[in-house]
């Protein structure tokens, strides 16, 4: 395996701003994996993924120091829209990133933008359309979708770019409880399959906790916990840590006193088994 | 029904200047029959009723000085009326039958840069979303007693600046967050840009060219011998 994104150092601050966004964030993270960014709102999650696509120092003027490597880019220095062929970026609102008046168009405009022939941009939407299941949504106009739908068709658009890092702020903040996780579960899929590094934010960590292989706690700009997911929680849970939503089971199993780290439940199952084992 | 009827619509929107109005009202309703939507087009239409009497008022009394006998002044207002409805219809026709999106292929046809017609589309794409967020700002004001229907004309316009305030600062949020995404999705990032779906003129489409063409050059000769000077 090799590394897809290196910062080194990396700290931010917005024009203007008196606080730092990012403090000193030293960050690797290897190809293939499912990362899931956590903490508290303003603690500078978007920042961070702004900073890995270069819309950070490049739009937003600031103080940065230290280094950033992705997929061998310094996305400091490489133009935004040459960073995007190879990461993705999806952000939180699909209001705001949907700019054709159908679905179909919608999702071939970044592709119209680089100049693709039509029969490669009707490849690569189709794919993207299935990969999303929204197949059927292709003539209908983005006005008259559901959140959820909206949140699909803004992922399938950028998904057509084929980027080898995907990166998803917070893609389940307007969805219920269920939705995001089944989409969630479809990420973790989709990532598996087609081999894309995915980064992602979610506040609510027992919607991802299977998926992530990777799970990274941030606070004020600053990491404070990275890791295998069921380490980190354990360490959460050690710490009582109140300024994320941990998931039940496992804060359910530390109740019960069930403590040892490598035993903390992710799942029922998991779950169930470590109740019986406490039975014998 | 395609970008050929921009080219009408304004051709027949001269002609409106050259006082047929109804003739061009009764033409439109050839190019409804068209593009199919004659029916939905009346519809809306109705909407259009009251502004249409109250042009005749004023016009009835704004000529009210000059007309000479009572027969010249209705018949004049009946013309402006007329005029009026002529030139509604043509905007409805427009705005039915072509989506912005075909307009901007139009732009984009005309040689005008891409960056114009994006503009357009944008445009048309956010109406709705920031006439939702009004009326989300509306409900919420509304909830902490604020009334924008009520109260003197000093209290309508307090209420106002409330709405427009945070309406405001949304859209600067919103034309960076747009912005962003414009970035990711390599907007500009190659010179030859590419277009997925293509139109093409289809049989109907040089139809109602021909007619318009005809049409035109009707009215025009028409003017030049003065064959309609007394008409409305
Ligand atoms: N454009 C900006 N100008 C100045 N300060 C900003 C700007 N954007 C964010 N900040 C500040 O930077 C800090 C980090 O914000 P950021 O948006 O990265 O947080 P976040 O973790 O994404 O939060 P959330 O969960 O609410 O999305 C916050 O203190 C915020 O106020
Ligand atoms: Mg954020």
């Amino acid at each position: 395996m090799s590394t897809a994104i290196e910062v080194s150092n990396l700290s931010f601050r917005y024009a203007g701003a008196t606080q730092w966004a990012l403090r000193n964030v030293t960050l690797s993270i290897e190809e293939g994996e499912f990362a899931v960014f956590t903490g508290a709102t303003g603690c500078g999650k978007s920042t961070l993924f702004k900073c890995l696509i270069g819309l950070i120092p490049q739009m937003y003027p600031g103080e940065y120091l230290g280094r950033v490597v992705v997929k061998g880019l310094d996305p400091a220095q490489t133009p935004v829209s040459r960073m995007a062929q190879r990461v993705g970026m999806v952000f939180q609102n699909p209001d705001n990133q949907l700019f054709a008046l159908t679905v179909e168009n919608d999702v071939a405009f970044a592709l119209e933008n680089l100049g693709l022939e039509r029969a490669e941009i009707e490849r690569r939407i189709t794919k993207a359309f299935r990969m999303m299941g929204i197949e059927d949504l292709r003539k209908r106009s983005p006005f008259e979708l559901s959140g959820g739908q909206k949140q699909r068709v803004a992922i399938a658009s950028i998904l057509a770019l084929e980027p080898e890092i995907l990166i998803l702020d917070e893609p389940t903040s307007s969805l219920d409880g269920a939705t995001a996780k089944k989409l969630l579960e479809e990420l973790g899929e989709i990532s598996k399959r087609e081999e894309i590094t995915v980064l992602l934010s979610e506040h609510r960590l027992d919607l991802v906790v299977r998926e992530a292989t990777r799970l990274i706690v941030i606070e004020e700009g600053k990491i404070l916990s990275d890791g295998d997911p069921r380490e980190v929680v354990h360490h959460l849970l050690e710490d009582d840590y109140e300024k994320v939503e941990l998931p039940k089971l496992p804060r359910l199993a530390w109740m019960m006193g069930l403590r040892r780290a490598d035993k903390i439940p992710l799942t029922k199952e998991e779950f169930v088994e470590t109740l019986l084992e406490v039975g014998k | 029904m395609s970008f050929l009827v921009t080219a009408l619509i304004f051709g027949e929107y001269w002609g409106g200047m050259l006082t047929v109005s109804t003739a061009i009202i009764l033409t439109q309703l050839v190019f409804l029959k068209l593009a199919k939507s004659a029916r939905y087009m009346l519809s809306t239409m109705r909407g259009a009723i009251p502004l249409v009497a109250i042009v005749f008022l004023l016009s009835l009394l704004g000529v009210l000085e000059s007309a000479a006998s009572s027969g010249e002044l209705i018949y004049k207002a009946l013309a402006s009326s007329i005029r009026f409805l002529a030139f509604l219809t043509s905007f409805n026709i427009f705005f039915l039958t072509t989506s912005p999106d075909e307009f901007g292929q139009l732009l984009l046809k005309l040689k005008i840069p891409y960056v114009y017609s994006f503009t357009f589309v944008a445009a048309v794409r956010l109406a709705p979303v920031i006439a939702d967020e009004a009326q989300e700002i509306i409900d919420a004001q509304r909830s902490r007693g604020v009334e924008f229907e009520r109260g003197s004309p000093f209290r309508r316009m307090r209420a106002l600046v409330g709405l427009f305030v945070p309406l405001l600062i949304n859209s600067l949020r919103r034309a960076y967050e747009m912005a962003e995404a414009l970035e990711v999705k390599c907007f500009g990032a190659s010179e030859k840009r590419t277009t997925y779906r293509e139109m093409r003129a289809t049989g109907r489409d040089i139809l109602s060219a021909v007619m318009v063409i005809a049409a035109l050059t009707l009215v025009l000769t028409a003017r030049s011998l003065r064959l309609f000077s007394g008409l409305p």
